[in-house]
Formats: structure tokens, C-alpha cells, sequence
């Protein structure tokens, strides 16, 4: 590799054999990032947004009433842990993230308590449905009374 | 358009901190001064949104103001300070060359940038935990750590917070969006592969050096950075370092300002992720032993307190976010010693370990990883400052193995989800040390003092 240095005798033949070789890996590289674009605005066509976006903006109308509180509740189908199923697993990532800084505990051990897509799922008795999503998505956040 | 000015006031930082560190003497070229300062600046940044945060300050323009004010001082006060750079090189790569080598470049960048906008919000752990993490700096309305340590463990709480606090100071300039996490995946490629083709050009190395930015960005690579986690930002610090300090050891020359720069980097390095840490102790270690068995005496305890001296900043504000933030990691906590023991003398645990870095590692840099190990067994003609960079690597690599010995976790799991992004923490500083030990700093086409 030492010879690899440039020297201009050398210039012709290495020079262009290298200068083609960056050319045609750059191009290959290209056309394999355009197919990944491609990609998902084919995916995004079925929808308005990404599906993070999407699911943070069916969140979003909860953030006000949950504003004076530290952490809540969460209650799904399913809780985090390592064996989960990668859905719901996803599902409660994305509902920290979207609801920052706002933490998150799996759940009802909490004055209040967010419900995604859980209906029938068992809550404290007392617990009192506060907001509901505007889109009416299955997303609920009940406040549990301090003295039930 | 005021993300703009969001980008480039890293920039001056970066200039005055790479002048105060190695003065205005013999810089090797434009190209790697611009890329060492916007490293340094980047990382000079996150420093001072973590700092403005921690103290009250609020996630607004109030910072985008206080800091460009800064900026701007710092530069008044070295107004008459500028590099100055090696005579240009006699032979230049030829004109096809160059413009392969830019239009290589520039094409992945594209990619980069192509990718990311497929992912507006980066993969799973890009979301869940660096942008989470920044959501914190960003939105608390009091104290940002408050509550923080309560995150669900999958989110990391323990990580640094480097990315977090460049992402959030970038919102604080412009407002939370997708799209200061895409720029800042941009600039970690530009900044992977200016550093690798700065420090192979100033190993004399021409031609390689046109080469070296697609060796470093193989695919795995650019799909990395699209995904916006920290691995290659460390990766750029860590490449930085080592580049530093092997050219510094092999060209005898602005030594002190080489090891007090490669600190500040090193200690940048370790406060974007855990590995980063370890990057630290390790590198730190093995400067003890070649500075104390190659130089000795106070020349050698002056080096080393020049290298602790310049990760200074990266020391305390991971101390602070540790005391600010008292969370284990997850595979410290999780470990109970007798299953450890068990784990560490378990060989069938060790052999699917080494299988595991011997098939991703092939897979990993499409083949031409292998050509690249093969570089390190040719015999090289500036062998000593890459002989500690390989040491580096080769001890951090012994470290992934270890962690993956005592993980906790299943381990099939462990090694799916996390080698790949280690092989890319180390692979551009193991491919860009591979040429500067080929390189031909004193051949007649490369400047004498160069670097």
C-alpha cells in the first residue's frame, strides 16, 4: 500500500482505474439510498405521515391535561419487558417519547393513567375517564381518586 | 434559514479551541483544520447546553443569543490568531481524481441525507432513547433531570448526553423538529470522512486519502448515520483521537498540543456513550505504558497531564449528569456474580462470541474489511503512532468481547441488536490507521513539516 502514494508518472492508468472505481461505488450508493426513499414514500402513500408522527399527533391532545402531573399509569394489551411483543413494546416507547417529559410506568400504580387500545383492561375502582382523544382513537386517560 | 448560523457557531468554538491546543504552528491542511474544529466545536457545544440547562437556564433563544455572543467574543480575542498550513503538496491527485473523490463524497452525503429522510424520527433506538433523552433538555419546564431516572430501562437513562444536548441545543435555536436530528447524522458523515481523509492526506498518502472517505463510509455505515444514534458521532471522536495522536508520535512534532486536543476529544468520546468511557481508561491507559517506557520522566508526565487536562470537560460533565442522574446500567445491575463467573468460563458462550465478530465482521464491511486487516500484516513505513491506535482498538475489542461474556441479557439477542454498531464505533479509526501506517510522510511528494 506504501505505493499507493501519487506520483505524477503514475498518474494515467491508476489514477483513472481509481477515479472510476469511486465513481461507480458512489453511484451504487446512490441508487441504493433513492430505492429506500422510494420505499417508504410508496409506504407513506397509504398514509398521511410517518407512523411515529402519526402516533405521536393522536397523543398530542392528551399533553395539556397531563401537564401538571410528573408521571402516569399505562395500560395495553401486553406490558414492556424484553419478551414482549415487539408491537406493544414499540407502543409504550412511542408513548414516552411522544408524552416527554412526562414518565411513563407500566401499569396502574398512578393518580392517573393513560389507556391505549385496552378496553376491558381491569383499572383501580373509582377511576374517572378526564379526556378522551378528539380523534377517538381508543385513547383514554382516567385519573384515579387519591381516598377511592 | 436560522439554522444556519446554528451550524456554523460550533465552528468558531472549534477554531479556538484547536488554536489554544496546538497554536498557529504547522497545521497540515485546511480540510482537517476545518473538520478537527467542527468536531471540537460540536463537542465544545453539547458542554455548554448541558452546562446552561443543568444551571436553569431555559431551552430558548436566550441560548442561541448567550452563545453566539460567546463566539463572537472568543473570536475578538483571537482576531489576530490564524493557522498556518503546510506548503501546498507538489503533485496533486489529478483533476479526475479530485472530482471523483468530491463526487464520491458529496454522493454520500446524498445518501446520508436520502436515508435519513426516510426515517424522519431514526430507528427504534434513535427515537427511544437519544431523541427521548433530548425531548428532556428540551421541553422540562424546571429542572430537567427531575424524574429522569424514573425512565423505563429500556430507554437508558445511564447513556451520556452528548447527542442528546447538541439535538436539544439545535431546538433551542430552531424549534423542536425531525430535522436537526437529520442534520446532525449529516455532519457526523461529513465529519467521519474529512478526519479520515485529512489525517491519510497528511500521512502522505494522496491517492488513498480520495479513497479512504468511501472505505470508512461502507454502507452499514451510511445506514448507521441515517438512523441517528451515537455510535458513529463516537465513532468520529474516537477517530479523531487516535489520529491525533498517531501522527503526533510519528512526526515528533506540536506533541503537547496533539495530546491536550486528543484528550479533549477522548473526553468528548466519553460523554456520548458507555463505550466512549471505556474508549478513555483505555486510551489513557496505554499512554501511561508508551510514554513512560518510550520517553520517561517529566517530558512523559507532561504529556499525560496534557491529555488528562484536555478531557477535562468531558470528565466533569459526565460526572455531573452521573450525580445528577444515580441510574446503573443495565448490564452492571442486572449481573449477579455467581451466573458472571458461570458466563465468563462457559466455551461454548465464547466460541458463539467469536463467531459472532468473525461473521459480522465480514458481513459488516462487505469483504473489504478483510482486505483492510490484511494492510495491518504488510510491513508498514510509519509504524509507531498506529502501533498505540492498534493497541487501542485491539483492548476495546477485547472489552466488546468481555461485555458480551458477562451481558445478562440472551445472548443471541445481544449480539443481533448491538455488534454491528460497535464494529462501527471502531471501524474508521482500524481502516484510517491502516493507511497512515502505508503512508509516505517523507517522500518527496509530501511536505516535510507536514503536520
Amino acid at each position: 500500500m506504501a505505493r499507493l502514494a501519487y506520483s505524477p508518472n503514475q498518474q494515467p492508468v491508476r489514477a483513472r482505474i481509481a477515479a472510476s472505481l469511486i465513481a461507480a461505488v458512489s453511484f451504487l450508493s446512490l441508487i441504493y439510498s433513492f430505492g429506500s426513499l422510494r420505499q417508504t414514500i410508496i409506504i407513506s402513500d397509504s398514509s398521511p405521515a410517518d407512523s411515529i408522527s402519526v402516533f405521536e399527533n393522536r397523543l398530542r391532545p392528551l399533553q395539556a391535561d397531563l401537564a401538571p402531573f410528573q408521571s402516569a399509569g399505562f395500560v395495553e394489551p401486553g406490558r414492556p419487558s424484553r419478551t414482549a411483543d415487539p408491537t406493544d413494546l414499540a407502543r409504550f416507547l412511542l408513548s414516552q417519547y411522544a408524552l416527554a417529559p412526562l414518565i411513563i410506568v407500566p401499569g396502574t400504580d398512578a393518580t392517573v393513567i393513560i389507556e391505549i387500545g385496552a378496553d376491558g383492561a381491569p383499572l383501580p375502582p373509582g377511576s374517572v375517564l378526564i379526556a378522551e382523544n378528539r380523534f377517538g382513537d381508543r385513547v383514554y386517560l382516567r385519573e384515579v381518586p387519591a381516598n377511592p | 434559514m436560522i439554522l444556519l448560523p446554528a451550524v456554523v457557531v460550533p465552528f468558531i468554538f472549534g477554531h479556538v479551541l484547536i488554536l489554544t491546543f496546538m497554536g498557529t504552528d504547522r497545521h497540515p491542511s485546511k480540510g482537517l483544520y476545518l473538520t478537527l474544529a467542527g468536531v471540537a466545536g460540536y463537542g465544545s457545544v453539547s458542554f455548554l447546553y448541558f452546562a446552561w440547562r443543568s444551571f436553569g437556564g431555559t431551552a430558548s433563544w436566550h441560548y442561541a443569543a448567550a452563545e453566539t455572543l460567546l463566539a463572537f467574543s472568543l473570536l475578538f480575542l483571537y482576531r489576530k490568531r490564524f493557522p498556518e498550513f503546510c506548503s501546498p503538496a507538489k503533485a496533486k491527485p489529478s483533476s479526475p481524481m479530485r472530482f471523483a473523490a468530491w463526487g464520491g463524497a458529496i454522493s454520500i452525503i446524498l445518501s446520508v441525507a436520502l436515508l435519513a429522510a426516510a426515517l424522519p424520527h431514526g430507528t427504534l433506538d434513535a427515537w427511544a432513547i437519544w431523541n427521548l433523552h433530548a425531548r428532556f433538555l428540551h421541553r422540562a419546564t424546571g429542572l430537567w433531570w427531575e424524574g429522569y431516572a424514573e425512565l423505563h430501562p429500556l430507554t437508558h437513562p445511564d447513556y451520556p448526553l452528548l447527542l442528546p444536548s447538541l439535538i436539544a441545543r439545535f431546538w433551542a435555536w430552531s424549534g423542536e423538529s425531525p430535522v436537526a436530528p437529520g442534520l446532525a447524522c449529516v455532519l457526523t458523515a461529513g465529519a467521519l470522512m474529512g478526519l479520515a481523509a485529512g489525517f491519510v492526506q497528511a500521512a502522505g498518502s494522496r491517492l488513498a486519502a480520495c479513497f479512504i472517505p468511501l472505505v470508512v463510509m461502507v454502507p452499514p455505515m451510511s445506514m448507521q448515520a441515517a438512523a441517528r444514534i451515537a455510535d458513529l458521532p463516537l465513532a468520529a471522536y474516537m477517530l479523531g483521537t487516535l489520529g491525533l495522536l498517531s501522527t503526533a508520535i510519528s512526526t515528533r512534532e506540536n506533541q503537547n498540543g496533539a495530546f491536550a486536543a486528543s484528550g479533549f476529544l477522548a473526553g468528548c468520546a466519553a460523554w456520548t456513550k458507555n463505550e466512549g468511557n471505556m474508549f478513555l481508561v483505555v486510551t489513557a491507559s496505554a499512554l501511561v505504558i508508551f510514554l513512560f517506557r518510550d520517553i520517561g520522566g517529566k517530558r512523559a508526565f507532561r504529556r499525560l497531564a496534557l491529555f488528562v487536562a484536555g478531557a477535562v470537560p468531558g470528565i466533569a460533565a459526565l460526572a455531573a449528569f452521573r450525580l445528577l442522574v444515580p441510574v446503573g446500567n443495565d448490564l452492571v445491575s442486572a449481573a449477579t456474580n455467581a451466573r458472571t463467573v458461570s458466563q465468563i468460563f462457559d466455551l461454548d458462550r465464547q466460541i458463539q462470541i467469536f463467531s459472532a465478530f468473525i461473521s459480522e465482521w465480514t458481513r459488516f464491511g462487505w469483504g473489504i474489511s478483510w482486505i483492510v486487516v490484511l494492510l495491518w500484516f504488510i510491513r508498514p513505513s510509519e509504524p509507531r503512532g498506529t502501533n498505540l491506535a492498534i493497541w487501542i482498538i485491539l483492548v476495546m475489542l477485547a472489552g466488546y468481547f468481555a461485555a458480551y461474556l458477562v451481558s445478562p441479557h440472551d445472548l443471541s439477542w445481544h449480539l443481533g441488536t448491538s455488534l454491528s454498531r460497535l464494529f462501527c464505533q471502531i471501524w474508521p479509526s482500524f481502516a484510517v490507521m491502516a493507511f497512515i501506517r502505508h503512508g509516505r510522510r517523507t517522500d518527496s511528494t509530501a511536505s516535510p513539516d507536514m503536520l
